[in-house]
């Protein structure tokens, strides 16, 4: 066994004892165990993913499982990993992320939740992570599934891990029903490949779809639109504003940080190495994606919930995501690969920044309702002074998912633009889309930073003293926020960690050599003709110019004043402008969009699903229960049928 | 090393520039109001007066709120490098036209982050109307970038300036980018921020002294930014006549921009944004334009 091979399993096998142990201890001990271990496991999948995207090489490994368990028939008679640099590249996200979230959590459950629970939590928790981790590292569609729903499940209970709040369970179940749906399509997706394509072979490297056959593009919209219901792509997005707000804070950093890209890894295998990249598809992705980036961005600024701000940003920007897996999808379909390769750059950047970015601003929110117990953006404020640390993390998330030069995500949106500007045709408005999208995104920080950390607060809550930030808490923040900033300046590093994808892409497509476009080195992106970006130059004079002004002027005098209140005496506080009213102006001035979205909502998603259950209901009264059982022994005959074909 | 010269000639070129073109606006404004008006150096007086002063402080975080302004007004000059101006080399060496049009962008954010932890309700009002404005705003960019891309293929700023061809949906973008480059600049129609009486002052409500003179500052620099970016696509690169025409341009400019300023009152938000709106609009269809060959 390879180094990496043995860094992957011990990672597997110390999660799956770290799921078992947390299970007979109760309360406090078993959180500890469960967050060491998980960390931990976390660090070696780090190194082990670090390992093969550094060496750009392919893992493979089988483990025949037919001999151990007898009588298992072939679907599942094999249980093969395939390393390669598009898997590493997302275990090291859940790697990452993982380790610092398992690390927060320890404090943040201990203190916030009734310890009788907290076993279940610890279970679901490091199941949650492994499930994750083996979801990307399996090269076997009918694995790919198992992790799957266990991915599901495990993060359900983590959502409605509350049980006493109505709203925890009920977004739980929301949460658990809608992606289940998603999951069924996938099921009959893979079952559909496998019986179809690869002669009862369930491996991915078995898999060659011809995109133009009836067949197959059934199968991958069936995949497309499975994958899309997890990845939150509008319109199944209405389940993540409801399900990430409600788990505990960490777990909302690994859900929108982390899980919701495990969707998009499969995509990326969907339409880059089961078939061809064709132009309809291409399309059509995009579309989605524009069309997400679109609306979830304009509803996260209505929000006035700070997690729930945050979760509507997470679609906005899967969107943004999405947007450049399409455009480089349709831009390769098109033979303009220069730019198809900048596009998929940009997709992959963005996916690990905004991971980097969103888990930050969780773990922020996480402090806050550690605090002070509100999630309330109308009556927070003024806590930069009270949990500086916290506040400078948060500040640093906020202009990288602004994009704001020279932060990460300036420039994997810069890279974005450059795609799409450049192909012409439709790509090119969803580029322009995405650019006004990045303004709103900037609006909709401002509102979050300044009303929770900068702008005085109406009345701070529990005796105007917010508790005290431990270390274990403020530490996992930083260490994001530090690669937000280092992969902000030095588009190098994660161009290292890219770069084994975009090979393996344009080696399976023939993909000519002298279009070698991306040019990076220490300290800036250039893309050779179409734009040049140097973030290290452009932090270093940022830094160092205002620091200078900042020093000169140190030397005078301050003079402290109170604030202006126009002449009369009365606190600032006490004219309190509430965050739902900062941008009432825009919100009124884009009224039509809005009013159409909600008028959609409750057709599509209230009005419709009730009337299919009642005459679902008055059918079931219709069939008899005797009926009911004749339908359940058929489904499972045909299953058994199937089965014994295989 | 004549790089770093003309970079450097550049930079202070434009920065003595901008207060006096702010002079010439007063003085045009005050000649069209049947005013006397002051001098053209006026600006400069004023500035130096403020630069002399004490900062002053308020707010929770006071380092944020006085330390923003600095990046803000450093954003800018930032922005000045990078673009040609007085001497038509170009320095594209530390981005393109996007990374310009977002450190324009990012320095009005900066001076806003600032401006709201200051903590006065006033100056969190005009914030929130000035970024309502800078988001349409940012949208009229994106298309008129784009305009850019298709008509020159490329969008590096050597590429962009001048422009080689001119054609129709390109001409178009230049009259969008004029009008995008007067609401930017805080201009009297569009200058939301302080809309009301009790708002006056608006986003720098709480600056005093020192840090007064850098948000004025930035934001003359920040007119004479928009108002070059028009004039490189127009005027062509040579290295003679292209200072003697970017003078003349920018004069030219600052006095149509102060005899419309001169006409309007203010306009209210709604209104404001429904104008931006029907521009997004326009910008839509010269992209459309444009992507047709036009």
């Amino acid at each position: 066994m390879s180094l990496i091979i043995q860094l992957f399993f011990s990672a597997i096998f110390i999660l799956l004892i770290s799921s078992i142990i947390s299970l007979c201890f109760r309360g406090k001990t078993s959180v500890l165990i469960s967050s060491i271990l998980s960390a931990f496991s976390c660090l070696l999948i780090v190194l082990g993913s670090l390992l093969v995207l550094v060496k750009n090489t392919v893992v493979m490994m089988n483990i025949p499982l037919r001999y151990m368990v007898p009588g298992l028939n072939s679907l599942f008679g094999e249980f093969s990993i395939c390393i390669d640099s598009l898997s590493g590249f997302f275990s090291l996200i859940i790697g990452l992320v993982g380790f610092v979230a398992s690390i927060y959590g320890y404090k943040y459950m201990i203190t916030l939740y009734e310890s009788e629970h907290l076993g279940f939590y610890s279970f679901n928790y490091s199941m949650f992570l492994l499930s994750m981790c083996l979801t990307v590292i399996v090269s076997d569609l009918f694995w790919f599934i198992v992790f799957w729903e266990l991915m599901t499940l495990s993060s359900q209970f983590l959502v409605s891990f509350e049980k006493e709040k109505k709203q925890a369970v009920w977004a739980g179940y929301k949460y658990f029903v809608i992606t289940k749906a998603g999951a069924e399509l996938l099921i009959i997706g893979s079952l559909i490949a496998i019986i179809h394509y690869s002669g009862m072979n369930t491996s991915y490297l078995a898999i060659r779809l011809n995109p133009y056959d009836p067949i197959s593009v059934l199968l991958l919209s069936l995949f497309f639109t499975g994958l899309s219901i997890k990845a939150a792509l509008v319109p199944f997005h209405t389940w993540l504003p409801d399900a990430h707000p409600e788990a505990p804070s960490h777990v909302s950093a690994l859900l929108s940080g982390v899980m919701i890209k495990v969707p998009v890894y499969m995509m990326m295998r969907t339409f880059y190495m089961f078939t061809k990249p064709t132009i309809y598809w291409g399309l059509i992705i995009a579309t989605i994606g524009a069309v997400t980036l679109f609306v979830g961005t304009l509803y996260a600024l209505m929000q006035t919930d700070s997690k729930r701000l945050l979760a509507y940003h997470s679609v906005g920007q899967m969107g943004y995501i999405i947007l450049a897996l399409g455009a480089s999808i349709y831009l390769f379909a098109e033979k303009e690969y220069a730019l198809g390769i900048i596009a998929l750059f940009a997709s992959l950047y963005h996916l690990i920044n905004h991971s980097l970015f969103k888990s930050t601003l969780f773990l922020t929110a996480g402090s806050v309702i550690y605090a002070t117990g509100s999630r309330d953006l109308n009556k927070l404020g003024g806590l930069s002074k009270y949990m500086p640390l916290t506040s400078l993390s948060a500040l640093i998330a906020s202009l990288s998912i602004s994009g704001i030069p020279p932060f990460n995500g300036f420039i994997s949106k810069w890279a974005i633009y450059c795609s799409s500007f450049m192909s012409g045709g439709i790509i090119l408005f969803y580029g322009i889309i995405a650019m006004f999208i990045s303004g709103v995104t900037t609006a909709s920080f401002v509102k979050y930073y300044t009303t929770i950390f900068s702008r005085p607060a109406n009345r701070l809550p529990r005796n105007n003293q917010p508790a005290k930030i431990p270390i274990s808490m403020d530490v996992p923040q930083l260490l994001l926020a530090s690669l937000c900033v280092l992969f902000g300046i030095l588009p190098i590093i994660p161009y290292r960690l890219i770069k084994g994808i975009l090979i393996d892409i344009t080696m399976s497509y023939k993909v000519p050599q002298d279009t070698n476009i991306i040019n990076i080195g220490l300290g800036f992106v250039s893309f050779n003709g179409i734009g040049t970006n140097y973030p290290l130059l452009i932090a270093i004079l940022l830094i160092s110019i205002s620091s200078a002004i900042y020093a000169l002027t140190i030397t005078k005098k301050e003079i402290k004043y109170d604030t202006w209140t126009c002449g009369t005496f009365i606190e600032a506080r006490k004219i309190h402008y509430p965050a739902k009213s900062y941008y009432s102006d825009f919100e009124e001035a884009f009224h039509y969009f809005y009013n159409t979205c909600n008028a959609l909502y409750t057709v599509f998603v209230k009005k419709i699903p009730a009337k299919i259950l009642t005459s679902c209901k008055k059918l079931s009264e219709v069939i008899e229960e005797g009926a009911h059982m004749c339908l359940i022994g058929l489904a499972i005959l045909i299953l058994i049928i199937i089965l014994l074909m295989v | 090393m004549f790089k770093l010269l003309y970079i450097l000639i550049n930079l202070f070129g434009l920065l003595l520039l901008a207060p006096i073109l702010d002079g010439l606006e007063r003085s045009i404004k005050a000649k069209l109001q049947n005013r006397r008006g002051p001098s053209l150096l006026q600006t400069w007086y004023d500035l130096i007066k403020l630069f002399k002063k004490n900062p002053g402080s308020t707010g929770t975080p006071r380092f944020l709120v006085r330390y923003s302004i600095y990046l803000s007004f450093t954003t800018l000059l930032i922005a000045c490098i990078i673009m040609p101006s007085i001497i038509p080399y170009s320095y594209s060496f530390i981005g393109d036209i996007i990374v310009l049009v977002y450190l324009l962008i990012s320095s009005k954010i900066f001076l806003i982050l600032g401006s709201i932890s200051s903590g006065n309700p006033y100056s969190l009002v005009g914030s929130s109307r000035e970024v309502s404005l800078s988001m349409l705003a940012e949208l009229i960019f994106a298309e008129i970038i784009s305009v850019f891309a298709i008509t020159n293929n490329s969008l590096l700023i050597e590429e962009l300036f001048p422009a080689k061809i001119f054609k129709p949906s390109l001409i178009c973008s230049l009259i969008l980018l004029f009008f995008i480059g007067y609401v930017e600049s805080t201009r009297l129609p569009f200058e939301l921020g302080e809309a009301e009486p009790e708002l006056s002052g608006g986003i720098i409500l709480e600056y005093t002294g020192l840090d007064l003179a850098f948000a004025y500052y930035s934001v003359l620099i920040r007119r004479i930014i928009y108002s070059t970016i028009l004039i490189n696509i127009i005027i062509p690169g040579n290295v003679f006549i292209h200072p003697i025409l970017y003078l003349g341009c920018l004069f030219l400019l600052t006095i149509i921009y102060s005899s419309i300023e001169a006409s309007f009152g203010r306009l209210r938000i709604d209104s404001a944004l429904s104008i931006l709106n029907k521009a997004v609009l326009i910008g839509g269809g010269i992209v459309v334009a444009a992507v047709l060959g036009l």
